[in-house]
């Protein structure tokens, strides 16, 4: 099993799931972005092992998005929801990585074996992940101004 | 001889006295088919009585009168309640003799909402609201929202009625509705109680209660008013000596002088001072105060939010990068902190339960100001772990505030002062970022369906901003998007979390909230979970019946949404096949309530379900509209787990 790379709890992302923390903890945002690093690194590592990489269905990766539970954490499009569970949306993470952090996770994340959920599960959730569109750019929402 | 014997010779002697036409009764006790023993009433079957035995009717003032005068006494403007006969005296006391004023009767659905509405209330108002509980059944309904109440620290008269004599109680009901001791109901979660047994005593503990709820450290204050005291005429010469204490407020308990100069010894002294604030903001002053001890000290603030402490776009407001912040730190200056153990240490959601200290300055020094430790109960457990500190300073840190700042600008030599500004603008730099990371945040979700809470939240954002807003309900369910995206720069503009996390407080809650808010010009929008929506839905008809402005939004996620990730846990860590069962007992679906329709039945203006976020803005402005003429209005958004 590869070392896993992803910071523990209280490193970088914050609080994990509100009720085990006081109301009014939240994560270090700016945290998160050596959290993003950790994950970057882990990027090149999964570029190396594109090849590896297996190819899955991103339908049925969102089908088992939601029937695992990942969204309730994560959010629907992976988006992170701060205390629960962090953006893997769009955050450059290698398949390696996320097998690795599904199985033997680092921070508060339940661990899912291969008997919970098959390499092709998860196949096809990291189909899912990386086929989201990109998101809108901020400065064009005006909403957001 | 007892009360209730000299109570019958008094009806007797006004009875007696044909030449002013006096005919008073005692109405409970004429209903029964036997007197008590020792009662001045005979003991005849209720349908032989001839008409005369029944003096019908009281004349001049009642105990429950003078009840009223002592509530206006303290300006008491709200009394929210469901009726009950055990204070059947009081409420008829404050519709007719009181004319309805000072207090107002707020008619509600539940007791838990009546008590929850005083919690907000006092967030905004900062002055305590009442409200009225029936004996036993009626205080135990409210018992949740009192207890929420009591672990946020926040101060609400809670009233309620009993028939203490049992010879005088109907059978059955009234007997059902009596204890010997109802306030052991609540007494741990309480600050004060008394069943006062004459109207002196009870003017007295009424103004005791309010002098004792409203300094800190604060908690709800139940009275029980006695039924015969509450109904019996008030005898002439009794009348004429009845004294209303004078209501003076008492000054907050501040730190000692001396502990604060060592304090403030410390902060100067620190390289990297950090300031923790949690339930520090207690007056509309208090935002504008750690400004300025910020900016004296140019220390970062870490804002726990459960008052409003800071405004949140402020550069020395770091809650965001709140982990960076205290890292850094070599001194933590708590104010008011809930959970100060927490602060630096963590126990994972893991089997084993470590206990994890968090990464911080192995010379960190605490300083502690607060008085969450001066209310520690024995039976619940809300006042945390014990945590050490190196100078704990028992005070009010609000009130302490101005001696603090003093004998920081006593003690800080021209150096000093240079440090602090140079350090300012640097700390002024790490925050720079905070909001534009944000923005890109949200938009990772801005299209999705189900919606969004960023998206939620920022179309309401989008509505409200050019106005005068308030919202008062929690944040954490919605990823705290508001404090991270608005500006939320005045002190009325949030108001924290339920203290207890007892589900069922944002609704009623942010309802007092806005009755604190109506005729102030204020927008109050609360965005509300559909779990917690569920446990107070009548919420909605107070607020239609009683035109108290408001917007809900509820956050419909269909489920038990924490739970379902407990659950989800739990099967995951017992290594469950397929998960087959996991959302048994968490979801609210199968069928899927409709809000819209529940608040429509209840008299308000309702949209929904929406599920596209294309639609939020048009709803959103349509409801606005509503609650702008002085009407409530609810949203149901169709919305992603959190």
């Amino acid at each position: 099993m590869a070392h896993n790379p992803l910071p523990r709890r209280g490193e970088g992302l914050g609080e994990g799931p509100g009720w085990s923390s006081p109301i009014g903890l939240e994560m270090d945002v700016t945290k998160r972005s050596v959290f993003l690093g950790a994950v970057l690194a882990v990027l090149s590592f999964g570029v190396a092992q594109a090849q590896d990489t297996p190819k899955g269905d991103p339908k049925a990766g969102l089908a088992n998005f939601q029937k695992y539970g990942c969204y309730s954490c994560h959010g629907i499009v992976g988006q992170g929801t701060m205390r629960d569970g962090p953006r893997i949306n769009a955050a450059g993470i290698g398949y390696a990585a996320v097998l690795t952090q599904l199985r033997t996770p680092r921070y508060e994340m339940p661990a899912y074996t291969a008997v919970q959920i098959p390499d092709s599960g998860v196949a096809d959730i990291y189909a899912y992940l990386t086929t989201l569109p990109k998101p809108p750019d901020p400065k064009s929402l005006k909403q957001l101004q | 001889m007892t009360k209730k014997i000299k109570r019958r010779q008094f009806l007797a002697g006004l009875a007696a006295a044909p030449a002013v036409g006096v005919a008073a009764s005692a109405t409970r006790a004429v209903a029964q088919t036997q007197a008590a023993p020792g009662s001045a009433i005979p003991a005849v079957p209720l349908t032989d009585r001839p008409l005369s035995d029944m003096p019908p009717q009281t004349i001049g003032k009642t105990g429950s009168d003078f009840m009223v005068d002592v509530m206006k006494s303290l300006d008491i403007q709200y009394i929210a309640s469901c009726p009950g006969s055990t204070f059947r005296g009081i409420h008829e006391s404050i519709i007719n003799y009181g004319d309805n004023k000072t207090p107002e009767f707020i008619t509600t659905l539940h007791e838990d909402t009546a008590a929850a509405m005083c919690h907000g209330y006092y967030k905004v108002a900062k002055k305590p609201m009442a409200c009225m509980v029936h004996g036993t059944v009626g205080l135990q309904h409210a018992s949740m929202a009192i207890y929420n109440a009591f672990a946020d620290r926040v101060p609400m008269l809670v009233m309620s009625g009993s028939i203490g004599n049992p010879v005088t109680r109907q059978a059955y009901i009234e007997w059902n509705h009596a204890a010997q001791d109802q306030a052991a109901i609540v007494r741990d979660i309480t600050k004060y109680d008394d069943q006062p047994t004459s109207l002196q005593a009870f003017a007295e503990s009424m103004v005791r209660s309010y002098e004792i709820m409203t300094t800190a450290p604060m908690a709800p204050v139940l009275i029980t008013a006695d039924g015969d005291l509450q109904e019996d005429p008030i005898p002439p010469e009794m009348e004429k000596k009845l004294r209303i204490p004078k209501l003076k407020a008492r000054s907050q308990p501040a730190g000692d002088l001396l502990a604060v100069r060592e304090a403030a010894k410390m902060l100067v002294a620190a390289e990297n001072p950090v300031i923790y604030a949690n339930r520090y903001g207690r007056t509309e002053n208090a935002p504008a105060q750690l400004v300025a001890l910020a900016e004296l000290l140019g220390a970062p603030v870490v804002d726990a939010h459960n008052r409003m402490n800071m405004p949140n776009r402020h550069p020395l407001n770091h809650s965001f990068r709140r982990e960076a912040a205290l890292q850094n730190a070599d001194l933590i200056l708590a104010l008011e902190p809930i959970d100060l153990w927490g602060l630096n240490n963590y126990v994972p959601d893991l089997v084993t339960r470590p206990n994890d200290p968090r990464r911080r300055n192995p010379n960190l020094k605490i300083v502690h100001i607060g008085t969450e430790g001066m209310m520690a109960k024995s039976n619940f457990q809300d006042f945390q772990r014990f945590a050490e500190a190196d100078l704990h300073i028992s005070g009010d840190a609000e009130a302490t505030m101005p001696a603090l700042m003093e004998a920081l600008k006593t003690q800080m030599s021209a150096a000093d002062k240079s440090r602090c500004d140079g350090r300012c603008s640097k700390v002024k730099e790490q925050s720079a970022k905070l909001l534009e990371q944000a923005r890109a945040e949200v938009a990772y979700s801005w299209d999705t369906k189900p919606i969004s809470s960023g998206r939620l939240v920022m179309e309401l954002w989008d509505q409200i901003k050019n106005e005068d807003w308030m919202m008062p309900s929690e944040t954490q369910f919605v990823v705290d998007w508001p404090y991270r995206l608005w500006d939320i720069n005045k002190p009325y503009q949030t108001m924290g979390g339920s203290g207890a996390q007892g589900i069922g407080y944002n609704s009623p809650a942010a309802l007092g909230a806005a009755l604190a808010n109506k005729g102030m010009g204020r927008t109050t929008v609360a965005i509300v979970g559909d779990g917690d929506f569920n446990m107070a839905p009548g919420v909605l008809w107070t607020a239609a019946h009683h035109k108290i402005p408001i917007l809900y939004i509820v956050h419909n996620n269909r489920a038990y949404h924490q739970e379902v990730m407990m659950i989800l846990r739990m099967a995951a860590r017992r290594q469950r096949v397929q998960n087959k069962n996991v959302y048994v007992g968490t979801l609210i679906d199968n069928p899927p309530p409709d809000y819209a329709k529940i608040a429509q039945g209840y008299g308000l203006f309702a949209e929904g379900p929406v599920s596209d976020p294309k639609d939020l803005a048009g709803a959103m402005r349509r409801a606005l509209d509503v609650v702008r003429r002085g009407e409530p209005a609810l949203i149901d958004v169709v919305s992603d787990g959190r």
